[in-house]
């Protein structure tokens, strides 16, 4: 315990408001620097995506963007996100912070909420399992958990995937299952026997963050078709809404359009200030501090470290252990639903999860079953092996029968993996250097396990394409942790303890992914946002 | 980028018939011109890349055949980069945009035999478009290597 009720937190994105929130439940007084780009205010906030088509003055420059830049060409040869122009705020300018990659390529991002102002609201509880090599288990994350979904709101119930995720307080009654999800339901109930036997395979509504009943200013979602572009409702949760309920507390004091760069390092070893620079390469500021708190994701997190420890004492750190969930998209087409026209009154993201077991529960496999509703469809059509008329009427016939699974693999701290700062760069922020290399065992794992999902979907009257799955790089999920392992054992210099307090600096809580030891098949931001709330409960 | 307006106007009104069987208004029109002035990623090079193109303007029928080709031999060629543009300008725009994402409901059956002859007709429209500009793919890259 401190006696300074004071904490300065670096980040807006869903770690850092959790622990934002907890820490001002506690009577604490927070400062919050932040980048904090802004989303752009919502169109039309009531029309729904037919309506935006047909009555926005230039539906084409809202949903391609002033230059064109979402329109997906032929000749793109990046990793596809989909991101649309309404949300080019989230990942403006974050690619200045990578320098040289092998084998990772990151996201970042400097907009308030972070990264996920860009998700697909997945939450799933870790379970013991998986928290087997973190320094407590779920009893003591339960009630952050609850606290958390009581607070964003998750929809959720009971089902066939409970055996992999734990149930918490505070679920809300699920979101209404669209015609193609409530078509594979009722197959998978017709070979559940089959299916969990012989595969091992579950399936179950997945928990999302999307509110299916109004919660103070955010309204229910009333199906707009409007997901991606970023929801005007507010029913998918956020952080940056957040942000704004933090900012209507006395205790809050939100500092926008600072980049922090590091924090220096006093005689005893404790944080004394942090040096941040006005966004736009402006004036440098010293806010002076007595307990810190970073929270800007794993990547930036270990950037600000390792310019601070650089800073005091001309060392160059290497921080291994990177990790992150390997990705691959498997799209599938349900026979039955041909013919059946697709309704775009509809919530886009998934609404279906499948869960494939393993003796190891750490080596649990997660699948986001996600059918194709409303989308911008000319990065699907171009695809198809036609001219792109023929392309088009093929899409079109089949856009109701469209799905894709999207699977996630566990991943370990492996001391291949590793980040550290680039020399000869600018050295007030010097960029990361970062090397990945899969796990030895990857092709195996992902071969077997992609092999049932093909055996699950055929199951449930659905076709896989041939040659149509994709393996996204490494970095794509965005779903970093791993560079400051939190422990009991006291092992390894750059560890924090089980309140995620580094080592080196007493005065200084990680409250990120980069503490967690294990990365688990699941999205992992629910988990951040518990586990932050859990440290400011703790260690506050 | 320096374009020349009449000819891309012409060009939207044959892509988008091709497309969407209905002309472009002028709202799309003014989309395709704004972007072609834009960038530089729809000038043609020389050779088949830009004999696709000129070929593909003459009338909807021929820009199906020359894209059936383009999208087997040439898919990241500038013929497929102008329609997969004015694909994305017209499925965000009205009226067009219902032409591409509505399909009438249909039997099981129907919706089979549809495809099924939907999936022909374009598998005539790539083996008429091989016929047509394969041989003239193979005579560029003899000239090449002669030039070579």
């Amino acid at each position: 315990m401190v006696s300074d009720r004071r904490v300065l937190v670096v980040g807006s994105g869903p770690s850092g408001v959790h622990f934002a929130q907890t820490a001002l439940s506690k009577g604490y007084q927070v400062t919050m620097v932040d980048v904090g780009r802004e989303a752009p205010t919502p169109v039309m906030p009531e029309a729904d995506l037919v309506q935006l088509k047909e009555e926005l003055a230039d539906p084409a420059g809202y949903f391609l963007g002033g230059s064109y830049e979402g329109v997906l060409l032929p000749d793109f040869d990046k990793e596809y996100y989909g991101t649309p122009p309404s949300k080019n705020y989230v990942f403006e300018d974050g690619a200045r912070f990578a320098g040289s990659l092998e084998g990772f390529e990151p996201l970042f991002s400097f907009a308030r909420g972070g990264m996920a102002e860009a998700w697909t609201a997945g939450c799933y509880p870790f379970n013991d399992g998986e928290l087997t090599d973190f320094p407590f288990s779920y009893a003591r994350l339960a009630p952050h958990y609850g606290e958390v979904a009581r607070r964003i709101g998750i929809t959720g119930e009971p089902d066939d995937l409970g055996r992999f995720m734990p149930l918490h307080e505070h679920l809300l009654q699920p979101l209404p299952l669209d015609t193609h999800s409530l078509r594979l339901v009722r197959a998978y109930e017709r070979k559940r026997a089959y299916l969990n036997e012989t595969l091992g395979a579950y399936l179950g509504r997945t928990r999302v963050a999307t509110l299916s009943r109004d919660m103070d200013e955010r309204k229910a979602c009333t199906k707009l078709g409007r997901c991606l572009w970023g929801c005007p409702r507010g029913a998918l949760y956020t952080p940056s809404q957040t942000v704004r309920t933090l900012q209507r507390h006395d205790g809050f004091r939100y500092l926008g359009g600072l980049e922090a760069l590091r924090f220096q390092i006093g005689d005893n070893g404790r944080a004394t200030a942090l040096i941040a620079r006005q966004v736009g390469g402006g004036e440098i500021q010293t806010l002076p501090t007595s307990q810190l708190a970073l929270a800007a994701g794993t990547l930036p997190t270990a950037a600000i470290v390792l310019r601070s420890i650089l800073a005091a004492t001309g060392e160059r750190v290497r921080l291994t252990g990177l990790m992150d969930n390997r990705q691959v998209l498997v799209p599938f087409l349900n026979v039955g639903m041909l013919g059946r026209p697709y309704d775009p009154a509809s919530y886009q993201y998934h609404l279906l999860g499948l869960g494939l077991s393993d003796p190891d529960p750490r080596a649990y496999v997660h699948g986001q079953i996600t059918t194709l509703k409303t989308a911008l469809l000319h990065p699907i059509i171009q695809q198809l092996p036609f001219d792109l008329r023929t392309s088009l009427l093929v899409a079109r016939a089949t856009h109701s029968a469209l799905g894709v699974v999207n699977v996630n693999f566990h991943d370990s701290r492996r001391g291949d993996n590793w980040v550290e700062l680039e020399e000869g760069a600018d050295m007030e922020s010097p960029r990361l250097r970062i090397r990945y290399v899969p796990a030895a065992d990857e092709p195996g794992r992902l071969h077997a396990a992609l092999g049932k999902v093909r055996r699950v979907l055929r199951a449930l009257g659905c076709v896989v394409p041939p040659g149509m799955q994709h393996l996204r790089p490494m970095g794509a999920s965005v779903h970093y942790a791993g560079l400051f392992p939190m422990t009991t054992s006291g092992d390894g210099r750059w560890g924090t303890d089980e309140h995620c307090r580094t080592r080196e600096f007493s005065n200084v809580l990680l409250v990120d992914g980069s503490t967690f030891p294990f990365l688990p098949a699941k999205n992992v931001t629910f988990t951040l946002m518990a586990n932050a709330s859990r440290v400011a409960a703790e260690a506050l | 980028m320096k374009v020349d307006p009449t000819l891309i106007e012409q060009e939207c009104h044959v892509f988008t018939r091709f497309l969407v069987r209905a002309p472009a208004t002028p709202y799309v029109r003014d989309k395709y011109l704004e972007a072609h002035r834009l960038s530089g990623t729809f000038v043609p090079a020389a050779g088949v890349d830009s004999a696709l193109v000129t070929v593909a303007r003459w009338s909807p029928a021929v820009t199906r055949v020359a894209d059936a080709y383009a999208r087997l031999c040439a898919p990241r060629g500038v013929l497929r980069r102008k329609l997969v543009l004015l694909l994305a300008i017209l499925e965000t725009s009205p009226p067009f945009f219902r032409a591409i994402d509505y399909e009438p409901s249909r039997s099981w059956a129907m919706a089979s035999l549809h495809l099924a002859v939907t999936a022909t007709i374009g598998i005539g429209a790539a083996a008429v478009g091989m016929i047509a500009f394969l041989p003239l793919r193979l005579t560029e890259g003899v000239w090449k290597r002669r030039g070579e």
